[in-house]
């Protein structure tokens, strides 16, 4: 299993390179001249130098990366945004938790909506159920989340107001006002993903169910509740973790939009506004970090899941 | 159940300018805002445009979008995979590769590549391909994987057809179901990007009423006009779903294992 594991680490290197050379050259990649773009048409010559030189990018290409990949590992430091004279890594840093706290919710949301549902129609498998459950999940997945997430704004916090319709309480303020800030875009975006969860834990279920060793145990007149949780839910958790884990990556970059409706001050945002603002040094942090987490999630899954099933050994 | 929204979606983009009441991008400020009326089915906007005929129009963008991704998606990943699968050199390279470009989330990626590009139409369609070609490649290159330890394709090997004949003849056909499939889910999920790339404003730009557009437009307005947010939704919801429908159709004519 550490040869495994080790591989894993290895590939998951090489993506994050691959990775870092595509945020790097969204720079270059401009139809342009980069400096020209961010700093917009009025700007005089001597302005558009100083901010190739401040950015480097009159050094060749490979120094340039060398130096930004460096600046990186050893000192955190990506760099300054173009518009505030704020550090990138600051910036990201303090929103980070915001989105995190965001992916965290919805992942617990899709969880406990969603495997309860989906367990609940495998073991009650063709009764109406079942197809309710089937039909339920078939339209939700199909919602926008971000419309979703917009009906929720009308319905529970302009019409009802039980919700804020925005913006977002930090925990150390109030715990209250932080769950209650972070529920429905939680559950706007959550919601989607249980059924994706519930349609997941369900299949799964029923291919464990259908199992020869799962006959076996009722043969052997152990009781049907039994049978349940000591066989068929142990197998069939590992995929559906396995879906959760995907999930919360997924959630981190879903949470984009939501965190735009919601006016939450989460790295989401932070990209959507520098992209509006051309802000290159936001932006490439931005990806750079969203692909790392997105990384580690998987990482992170290929390892659990080796453990909790260790016949799995692919390379 | 499916092939008939669908159907009836494609039919109301194609028809447009013949079902739709009004020009969509007439303005008529002195009937601005108004709640679904008999005149104006799903209300008007901000401008007075009738937001029955956006919606209508914007179900011609939002299907041009998605078909066009989907061709390109289905292509390039399609050989993409095969070649991956087949041609074990190039495996890793081109894994490796694919895999970086999944590590970003969908919407990032695809606002990254427009970031670049800049907001247009165009654009949106090349940022999703790229976004949703690497999963597909993935897909098929795991049919290939399969497909080549069969027997059929050891005795094509055997009688000594050349590599590009075995491709053609035995991989490829075979492959075609769940791409079919897979391509038909990623309608769908283009479709849905699209509208969350036009309401952050990196799809095609404004006045195109797709239907991403036309929700952020009235975005401001939600809590006295939330129809214009509404119906743009509910036309999303209504295609893919029925996109959906459509591919889970499909996949069950497809593939017999599947008893449930």
């Amino acid at each position: 299993m550490l040869e495994y594991v080790v591989r894993r680490f290895a590939s998951f290197v090489i993506v994050l390179l691959i990775l870092a050379l595509f945020a790097f050259s969204l720079v270059h990649m401009i139809p342009g001249d980069a400096a020209l773009v961010m700093l917009g048409e009025e700007a005089t010559p001597t302005t558009i130098e100083a901010l190739r030189q401040d950015l480097g990018l009159d050094q060749p290409l490979y120094v340039q990366f060398y130096r930004w990949v460096q600046g990186i590992l050893l000192r955190g430091d990506f760099g300054t945004s173009v518009y505030v004279p704020r550090s990138v890594a600051q910036d990201i840093a303090q929103r980070l938790p915001v989105s995190f706290s965001l992916a965290a919710f919805t992942v617990m949301i899709s969880a406990f909506v969603g495997v309860p549902a989906g367990i609940v129609a495998a073991i009650k498998h063709g009764s109406w159920v079942d197809r309710l459950t089937i039909a339920a999940t078939t339209i939700a997945v199909s919602m926008p989340e971000f419309w979703l997430g917009l009906m929720f704004v009308v319905l529970f916090a302009v019409q009802l107001r039980w919700f804020p319709s925005g913006g977002y309480v930090p925990l150390s303020e109030s715990i209250g006002g932080f769950l209650r800030s972070l529920f429905l875009p939680s559950l706007a975006l959550g919601l989607k993903w249980a059924a994706l969860v519930a349609r997941m834990s369900r299949s799964s279920m029923l291919d464990v169910m259908h199992e020869d060793y799962v006959n076996t145990a009722r043969a052997k007149g152990l009781p049907e509740k039994v049978v349940l949780l000591k066989h068929v839910l142990r197998n069939a958790i590992v995929p559906i973790i396995t879906v959760l884990g995907l999930i919360f990556g997924v959630a981190l970059g879903g949470a984009i939009v939501i965190e735009t409706i919601f006016t939450l001050p989460g790295v989401g945002r932070l990209l959507i506004n520098s992209i509006a603002r051309r802000d290159f040094p936001i932006i490439q942090g931005a990806i750079l970090i969203y692909g790392l987490l997105f990384c580690l999630v998987n990482f992170g899954i290929d390892i659990l899941y080796v453990y909790l099933d260790p016949r799995i050994k692919y390379g | 159940m499916g092939i008939a929204i669908v159907t009836s979606v494609i039919i109301a983009a194609l028809f447009a300018p013949y079902i739709a009441p009004t020009d969509p991008k007439e303005m008529d400020p002195m009937n601005a805002l108004q709640g679904p009326n008999r005149e104006h089915l799903f209300g008007t906007d901000q401008f007075g445009r009738d937001v029955l005929s956006r919606v209508i129009f914007g179900s011609r963008i939002s299907l041009r979008i998605g078909l066009v991704v989907v061709f390109i998606t289905a292509i390039l990943g399609g050989c993409i995979g095969i070649l991956s699968g087949y041609f074990r050199a190039l495996d890793n390279a081109i894994m490796r590769i694919v895999d970086a470009l999944m590590a970003l989330p969908a919407i990032v990626l695809a606002l990254a590549i427009v970031s670049i590009l800049g907001p247009s139409e165009f654009c949106a369609i090349i940022a999703l391909s790229v976004v949703y070609t690497p999963r597909t490649a993935r897909l098929v290159r795991g049919s290939v994987l399969v497909l080549r330890e069969k027997t059929f394709v050891e005795a094509s090997k055997a009688i000594g057809s050349k590599s590009w004949r075995i491709l053609a003849k035995d991989i490829f056909p075979n492959c075609l179901a769940p791409l079919i499939v897979q391509a038909t889910f990623v309608f769908g999920y283009a479709v849905m990007s699209e509208a969350a790339l036009s309401f952050l404003g990196a799809g095609p730009p404004p006045p195109a009423p797709s239907w991403g557009n036309i929700m952020s437009e009235g975005r401001h307005l939600l809590r006295s006009c939330p129809w214009i947010i509404l119906f743009p939704g509910l036309a999303i919801a209504f295609t893919v779903l029925g996109i959906n429908l459509l591919g889970d159709g499909i996949r069950d004519v497809t593939d017999p294992r599947m008893l449930r």
